[in-house]
């Protein structure tokens, strides 16, 4: 039991408790308060740092409208002057904007890499496609009754000497009998008898063509786009080849793997939420329109020196703005019109992670490099390393933060966990215990009160209240995706924006809300009419051909393919017309060659048919171990998780709708959502939802 | 297991107040301009049309599923019709006696016409064909144009919501919003054949212009 009189369940390894975990409810009470092993016997707050009361409850809210779909999110930001406006980035260069505080959002822009359009149809007769159509699948002999140097199953002749090993066959090797033909092959092995055998019998054999990769098929055209120009793509593949499922597979490479630049960090004007600057992983962009347009404010000559990193403001003049890149710190001074690296070679080239600003101390600025901590005092002008570390992940800062509270502290967030120094950057100690050892801190965040301090990894955030001395475990990160970002939300007192990979949280003090029966009972009413999560999945996983059982069920069946044979009927007809048709075997006893009876005609006719009885043993189809089978597992589990997410934000969404209902503009975005996503539902999984129009 | 007809007759009735937007009273002006948006074709014609546009609408997949499981019915053909003329005459001494004489010949003067017709059935793929799951991987690229399809058409469609609830008074931004509704247009229209450039001219055809 915790100290909030809650049961807690251990963690399997070792003292962690686990918190309950999150529903797709509105809230969830997730506050666990208990010490780390490491800090459980240490002293209180040292005395600049008051002890603050036991835990509130806190819960979250899921801010998420759509998100799920473009994953995974990188970046968050919240405007200083409007604290209802936020940006949020994403991997691949999609910008989110919401004005309401996360009612509603916005697909803002896409932002793309600078490059050429790199979609291409390949020429015909390349690649694996080529290649594969020259296998043949089986070659038989009865051909070679008739004089036929190809198989029967490729009559045009084109074989190609992988098939046969370089063999070709005579069409003098016939000996006719009194009953007709019966082979006699002899076959000239070395396909470099071949050219001399070819010119002596000149058209008395059909060449082979040569190894693979020919001339035989339409080769597979495949052509990646970037997005922006993927329908455009689709649509001039479409004309030239009129088939469209190969499009469809370039619309989608394209859409998936088009050229969108991951968006690192967003800097927010702090008077103009409209006018921001975004770090992403092409250069530095500007909007000035609340996200519609971005042009590019600073590129690089190199690809490290395009990355950039992260942006910071100074205090006293918000004109004078530090980025920092993979190759190294630039100043403006002008507000971002015009850029200089810093004059400092050691920041001018090294791998900026973070900028940090004291604003209680004009002219001092930290920067988080890949190795340690650089401080300038005088503005950027020089930098001295302050902190490194013999242990590499130790010295990959990822964050600095300057506590607000006590200018004198300063902590670093590092690969490998936790630093504070507490004599502004002169010496750094380890925090957290074994909390943070060999775990990544990627953001810190300051809470109202002084010593309160959030720290973000990977799976969970930590609160402390006591500026570090001891640590408990404020969220619980779901275990489909990682935390990104975590801000101080501006809008509300003690309140944390967290980032996931694929959510907005809002993480702060519960509301107090009033929720009627009468909600309850009509959110009840509606969906019990509605079908169970279980029964879409399935409904969508059979109505693409994906759900396993059936699968499983055709698999099995594919034993018993081997009772059933390959047949084959052949008919052949021969006309010889001519003077002579003699050979050694019509030599009469006195050694005078008799000659065959010319013209003839002959016709022969033959059923065969194979079993390969080895298959009703075993066969591969049977287990999911070829490509196919493989692949539709894989594609089982991205149909499957698509329901689920869209089933689960529904749910979430009609449940607001009944216990708070909104009105006027965000009212009707609200229901525009849902229509959205039970139309998408809809078209997974075969209409079984009521269309609901929010207009 | 939900019965689709007497669920929707029922959930129709049950459903009413469920979008409180509905009851919203706007301004007639406003209500005149989201009555023009349900002209638009809805997002069930776009996912339709573009799943037609990329040749892969449920049907069209369930019917190369069913192909592909009969496909072993039909043989594989092949014909041959060849034509040799031939005036070999070979006389190749032999170290192996062959009858009484010590060496080989071969002497052939004329024409053969030969022709051969041959049929292939493979019988197991009656039984278990893998491109019958093959045809599954085409569920992937549904679910993405389904995606694609459905976000774009919101994205677009909360645009022109926004811009008729919430009209920006600075021309700049005005024209800035109009334009990416215009980009999103012509997006959806890349994917669904036109479908919205086409509505959008009938409907100027439908309604008679203004003197």
């Amino acid at each position: 039991m915790n100290p909030m009189g809650r049961h807690t369940k251990d963690h399997p390894k070792g003292g962690r408790p686990r918190a309950c975990a999150l529903s797709w409810s509105i809230t969830v009470v997730v506050f666990l308060g208990i010490a780390t092993p490491a800090q459980s016997q240490t002293e209180a707050s040292p005395s600049t740092i008051r002890e603050s009361a036991l835990p509130t409850l806190k819960s979250l809210d899921n801010l998420s409208r759509g998100f799920r779909f473009a994953p995974p999110l990188t970046a968050i930001a919240q405007s200083p002057s409007n604290p209802d406006v936020i940006y949020v980035g994403t991997e691949h260069g999609l910008v989110y904007t919401t004005t309401d505080g996360g009612l509603s959002w916005e697909e803002g822009g896409a932002l793309v890499k600078r490059e050429r359009f790199y979609g291409s149809i390949r020429k015909q007769g390349a690649g694996w496609g080529a290649r594969l159509s020259n296998v043949q699948s089986r070659t038989t002999s009865y051909g070679g009754a008739l004089g036929v140097t190809a198989p029967s199953n490729s009559f045009g002749g084109r074989v190609t000497t992988n098939d046969f090993g370089g063999e070709f066959r005579r069409f003098s090797d016939v000996d006719v009998g009194a009953g007709g033909y019966t082979l006699n092959h002899e076959v000239l092995k070395a396909s470099s008898d071949a050219g001399a055998i070819k010119a002596q019998y000149n058209d008395m054999f059909e060449a082979a063509s040569g190894g693979g990769g020919g001339s035989a098929s339409a080769g597979s055209d495949l052509a990646v786009g970037i997005r922006a120009r993927a329908p455009r793509l689709a649509l001039q593949v479409r004309r030239k080849r009129g088939w469209a499922v190969g499009t469809s597979l370039q619309q989608s490479l394209a859409l998936k793997a088009g050229g969108g630049t991951a968006i690192h960090f967003f800097d927010i004007d702090p008077e103009d939420p409209e006018r921001v600057l975004v770090a992403t992983a092409d250069g530095l962009r500007r909007t000035t329109d609340g996200g519609y347009s971005w042009p590019l404010v600073l590129t690089g000559a190199t690809k490290q020196a395009r990355h950039v990193n992260h942006i910071a403001r100074s205090p006293e003049n918000r004109n004078v703005i530090f980025v920092g890149t993979s190759q190294g710190l630039k100043i403006s001074q002008d507000g971002g019109e015009t850029w200089q690296p810093a004059l400092n070679p050691l920041a001018s080239s090294s791998d900026v992670r973070w900028i940090e600003f004291d604003t209680s101390a004009p002219g001092v600025v930290y920067v988080g490099v890949t190795f340690g901590l650089l401080r300038s005092k005088d503005g950027g002008r020089s930098f001295k390393l302050i902190f490194r570390s013999a242990w590499p992940p130790l010295r990959r800062v990822r964050t600095v933060r300057r506590d607000p509270h006590d200018p004198q502290r300063v902590w670093l967030a590092t690969a490998d966990g936790l630093l504070l120094s507490s004599n502004g950057g002169e010496t750094f100690e380890r925090v957290g215990g074994l909390v943070f050892v060999g775990s990544s801190v990627w953001t810190l965040t300051f809470g109202k009160n002084p010593g309160q301090v959030y720290a973000t990894t990977t799976r969970d955030i930590w609160e402390t209240r006591d500026g570090g001395k001891s640590w408990t475990i404020a969220y619980f990160g779901p275990n489909q995706w990682k935390n990104r970002f975590t801000v101080k939300d501006l809008s509300r007192d003690d309140s944390l924006l967290i980032l996931t990979q694929a959510e907005v949280l809002r993480y702060g003090p519960a509301p107090q809300r009033t929720v009627t029966l009468d909600a309850v009972q009509r959110f009840r009413r509606k969906t019990a009419d509605e079908p169970a999560l279980n029964t879409v999945v399935k409904a969508a996983l059979q109505r693409s051909g994906l759900y396993i059982p059936d699968l499983l069920g055709y698999r099995q069946g594919a034993r018993w393919s081997g009772l059933l044979p390959v047949v084959e009927a052949n008919f052949g007809y021969l006309d010889f017309r001519g003077e002579n048709l003699r050979t050694n075997q019509q030599v009469r006893a006195d050694g005078v060659a008799e000659a065959l009876n010319a013209p003839f005609e002959t016709t022969v006719f033959s059923v065969f048919a194979y079993w390969d009885l080895d298959e009703l043993v075993f066969t591969r189809n049977e287990a999911p171990i070829t490509r196919v089978a493989r692949l539709n597992l894989h594609l089982e589990w991205v149909v499957k998780s698509t329901v689920v997410t869209l089933y689960e934000e529904r749910r979430r969404l009609l449940l607001e709708s009944y216990v708070r209902p909104q009105t006027g503009r965000i009212g009707l975005l609200q229901a525009l959502r849902l229509e959205e996503l039970t139309a998408h539902l809809n078209a997974m999984a075969g209409d079984l939802f009521q269309p609901m129009p929010a207009l | 297991m939900f019965n689709r007809t007497g669920c929707f007759v029922l959930a129709l009735m049950m459903s009413v107040p469920l979008t409180s937007a509905l009851a919203e009273d706007w301004s007639p002006m406003i209500q005149r301009q989201l009555d023009a948006l349900k002209e638009e074709p809805t997002v069930q014609k776009a996912q339709a049309a573009a799943l037609s546009f990329f040749n892969i609408s449920p049907s069209g997949v369930q019917s190369m599923r069913t192909r592909a499981a009969y496909k072993g019915l039909m043989p594989t053909v092949d014909a041959r019709y060849r034509r040799n003329d031939t005036n070999l005459n070979v006389d190749t001494t032999n170290t192996v006696a062959v009858g009484p004489e010590a060496f080989l010949f071969d002497n052939v003067i004329g024409s053969a016409d030969e022709l051969q017709v041959g049929v292939r059935f493979n019988l197991p793929l009656l039984v278990f064909n893998a491109e019958v799951l093959d045809v599954g991987s085409l569920a992937v690229l549904q679910e993405g144009v389904l995606k694609e399809i459905t976000r774009l058409y919101y994205t677009r469609r909360r645009l022109q919501i926004d811009l008729i609830l919430n009209p920006p008074n600075d021309p700049a931004t005005r024209m800035s919003k109009e334009l990416r509704i215009e980009e999103l247009t012509s997006t959806l229209d890349a994917m669904t054949g036109n479908l919205f450039t086409r509505s959008l001219k009938r409907r100027s055809q439908a309604t008679p212009a203004i003197p």
